[in-house]
């Protein structure tokens, strides 16, 4: 239970990192001309994770690789605007910052449990 | 996961949109120049970028490995543009008819592109404040929340 969390902790930190890499990239070619913004994807996995979760069962390494992101050329955007939106990026920057620090929280919070379980609910 | 490529990739932004800060200072601080090194009025300038390692970016994130991306100038390229014709008969510079050949520098664009690079140098900044931000964060890993 305990090692599931931990890794989930790493995937989704890991995950963020990679994430503010590619929001990083799209804002440094913003004036690059025929620049196509990257974005990130989750495969069909995902949702498959998310119903296992839900009915309770138990999360295995393999089912990690689910939630680690595939980064991606937008090719929506080709042809229609395929300009970086700078507002956007700083947005979903923001919130990918908020994220990660709300990840490092409720770890640190499960860590103090923990602290609370080894000192036999005494106060350490 | 390391930060120093988060870091790399904001920083080569700035580094560009600086470049195309001074290109359009020396556009503009040339908008009389008559002569210039090859001959003839001054010629602008413009920076043009391009994706710094494109096709490996996409891959080495995949393999969670250290990313190579950003930006880089790719050339400072002269553009084709005609001389502004000033009447000027006295002028050393003057053709047989009298005008002055002037660069045929566009104020607007300039100062579009000067503001462009500007808030793209902003955006750039906040983008290297987030990874900053995440840094001293995962400092706190482990302790009391």
């Amino acid at each position: 239970m305990l090692e599931t969390t931990v890794s989930l902790v790493k995937t989704a930190l890991d995950s963020d990192i990679v994430k503010h890499q590619v929001l990083a990239h799209n804002i440094a070619n913003a004036n690059t001309t025929d620049f196509v913004p990257y974005q990130l994807s989750f495969d069909s996995r995902l949702g498959q994770l998310q119903s296992k979760i839900k009915t309770g069962g138990q999360i295995d390494h393999a089912d990690l690789s689910a939630l680690f992101p595939r980064v991606e050329r937008n090719l929506s955007a080709q042809g229609l605007n395929p300009k970086v939106a700078l507002d956007l990026e700083a947005a979903k920057l923001g919130g990918n910052v908020l994220h990660y620090q709300a990840v490092i929280r409720a770890y640190n919070q499960m860590t103090s449990l923990l602290g609370i379980a080894i000192h036999e609910g005494r106060q350490a | 996961m390391g930060y120093l490529s988060s870091f790399a990739i904001s920083a080569s932004g700035l580094t560009v949109e600086k470049a195309r800060l001074d290109a359009t200072a020396v556009n503009i601080a040339n908008i009389h120049s008559t002569r210039s090194i090859d001959g003839g009025p001054y010629r602008p300038i413009r920076v043009i970028s391009g994706e710094r390692g494109v096709s490996p970016f996409a891959q080495v994130l995949d393999t969670q490995q250290i990313a190579s991306g950003g930006v880089q100038v790719v050339s400072v390229s002269q553009l084709e543009v005609p001389p502004r014709l000033v009447h000027e008969p006295s002028h050393p510079d003057a053709d047989a008819k009298g005008f002055v050949h002037y660069p045929g520098i566009d104020h607007a664009s300039e100062m579009i592109n000067l503001i462009t690079a500007m808030r793209a140098y902003e955006a750039n900044l906040v983008a290297l404040g987030a990874a900053k931000a995440m840094a001293v964060k995962a400092l706190e890993i482990g302790g009391q929340s």
